[in-house]
């Protein structure tokens, strides 16, 4: 069913201080995956995309993208930051930001060429923006914001599709526009998302990772009250699949 | 009105305010994005450290300070980066840390220190002809670093983890931006001095970033007011006769004071014109 491996962790182990943040995560995502990273808060979420990102070195363990190491292997990572730390009054255009995607081709010292435009552009038009090129990106709503991340996450075509909690920045009625955007991008790469809703997640991802410090589920989308009562270690709202998702809140032991 | 120009004092003055206007327009831009005022200041204090280590050595003050500041930079740079101490403490350190050390070199060296008030407070009236050679020269460092890391440094100021992501050498990057605030502070102490120049690295940027969304115009609109503050400055204390680096932070807090108060009432105006639509 799935040939090759796009990103694979080995035996991850993260500390911070005296804390093991992750013990022993061992995942392989492949081309056309897509996997959502759900787990309680501190839970290691967050630091396990930083490894995939190279921005944490694990303490023990591999990673390699494109069975290169991280670091060039980036190359082939799109990432989708939570909310990027920018002031709203910055002064970039939203072409500008895209263009951005294009660096990891190119590289220091390298001018961007007519090529390196107009595939930002070509982003820009996939993800419906183009008429904003030359907007300052703080003018622009969360959504439209987000967007524009996506479109500099895809401008350098990559293997795989990094997300760190994108529904945070978009209200619920843009939710099924994005979840459409991001399983057609799913046919041309592989998609991860990190994220906390696990209900909209697991309807909208075929794989499901469940993370609290070590790896407690790796599988189907089709999640038990088991497995979520032993990652979040506490009964919670089970998710159960149908035509219309549906919730039920079982009694809480802990409150 | 300008035949104050043809004695060689005030030509010098001319040259030493357009030469720091470069320098303070560009890195000013940066120091705005990137929020190191605070880091900024830390990085020119420290600088008296240098020119204290000037007189002490018998050279050029300006050279002293150079020759101080640059390493200072980079350690800053390192130990806000890597120390577990947070940064604005470590800033605070370095800044009375340099100051007490120029303080400590003055009082060593042979003599007195006769043109202290002038590093410290800036006087333009009195910029040698050599030291007009050094500004140049680290104008030119900034304009050739800046051309040829622009996308880098722009990245770094916006969104520091991402450049990462994207293969930048984002730490490398912030050292690098903090050797040429040194650099900019060496530049400014003539016309401005220690104490002052971070005026001259915040209003001219700040009041340029109200005017323009795009960073390369927001640098061209830095230096250009800059350099109308230095110009203004510098016949307003000639007029006057008073400090010449006072009057042109003094005239540069004022234009910005003024320019906030008309965008306030323009942004009024415009309010109810919307509402009529």
């Amino acid at each position: 069913m799935h040939e090759e491996v796009i990103l694979s962790m080995k035996n991850i182990t993260v500390q911070y201080g005296s804390t093991t943040v992750l013990d022993d995560v061992s995942i392989d995502i492949h081309d056309h995956d897509s996997v959502g990273i759900i787990g309680p808060n501190g839970g290691g979420k967050t630091t396990l995309l930083k490894v995939m990102l190279g921005l944490v070195t694990p303490v023990k363990g591999e990673v390699t993208i494109c069975g290169l190491p991280v670091e060039k292997g980036l190359t082939h990572v799109g990432y989708v930051p939570q909310r990027e730390n920018f002031l709203s009054d910055f002064p970039i255009s939203v072409m500008d930001v895209v263009m951005m995607g294009r660096y990891p081709k190119r590289g220091m010292f390298k001018r961007y060429t007519a090529e390196d435009k107009e595939l930002a552009m070509e982003a820009l038009r996939y993800v419906d923006m183009a008429e904003y090129a030359h907007r300052q990106i703080g003018q622009l709503s969360g959504g439209q914001q987000q967007r524009v991340f996506i479109a500099r996450a895809i401008a350098c075509d990559p293997e795989i599709l990094l997300l760190d909690e994108p529904t945070s920045s978009i209200d619920p009625v843009q939710q099924n526009a994005f979840y459409e955007m991001l399983k057609d991008l799913n046919k041309k790469m592989a998609v991860v998302i990190v994220s906390h809703d696990i209900s909209a997640i697991s309807v909208n991802v075929e794989e499901i990772v469940c993370l609290n410090r070590t790896l407690h589920y790796h599988g189907s989308s089709e999640l038990t009250e088991e497995i979520l009562e032993d990652t979040y270690q506490c009964p919670l709202q089970f998710i159960s699949h149908g035509h219309i998702p549906h919730r039920v809140l079982k009694e809480h032991d802990h409150v | 009105m300008f035949s104050i120009f043809t004695y060689e004092f005030m030509r010098n003055a001319l040259i030493a305010g357009a030469l720091a206007s470069i320098a303070c327009g560009i890195i000013g831009t940066f120091v705005v994005s990137k929020r190191i005022v605070f880091m900024s200041g830390g990085i020119a204090h420290s600088a008296f450290g240098g020119i204290g280590l000037g007189y002490f050595l018998g050279i050029d003050p300006v050279l002293g300070a150079l020759m101080f500041t640059a390493p200072v930079s980079v350690m800053l740079g390192m130990l806000s980066q890597k120390a577990k101490i947070s940064e604005d403490s470590v800033i605070g350190i370095i800044w009375s840390m340099g100051m007490a050390l120029g303080i400590v070199f003055i009082g060593l060296s042979k003599g007195y220190a006769p043109d202290l008030n002038s590093y410290l407070f800036g006087n333009i009236l009195l910029v040698p002809q050599a030291d007009l050679w050094i500004m140049l020269g680290l104008d030119l460092a900034i304009v050739a670093i800046v051309t040829v890391f622009f996308r880098e440094f722009r990245s770094l100021c916006f969104d520091e983890e991402m450049s990462r992501v994207l293969g930048m050498p984002p730490g490398f990057l912030y050292i690098l931006l903090l050797v040429m605030v040194a650099l900019t502070v060496v530049i400014l102490i003539r016309v401005v001095g220690i104490i002052l120049v971070i005026a001259l690295l915040t209003i001219p940027a700040t009041m340029a970033r109200q005017l323009t969304y795009s960073m390369p115009k927001m640098i061209i609109w830095s230096v250009a007011l800059s350099f109308v503050f230095c110009f203004g400055g510098l016949l307003l204390s000639y007029w006057l006769d008073v400090a010449s680096g006072a009057t042109i932070i003094l005239l540069a807090g004022s234009v910005f004071f003024i320019f906030l108060g008309i965008k306030k009432i323009l942004a009024k105006r415009s309010q109810p014109a919307l509402k009529q639509q």
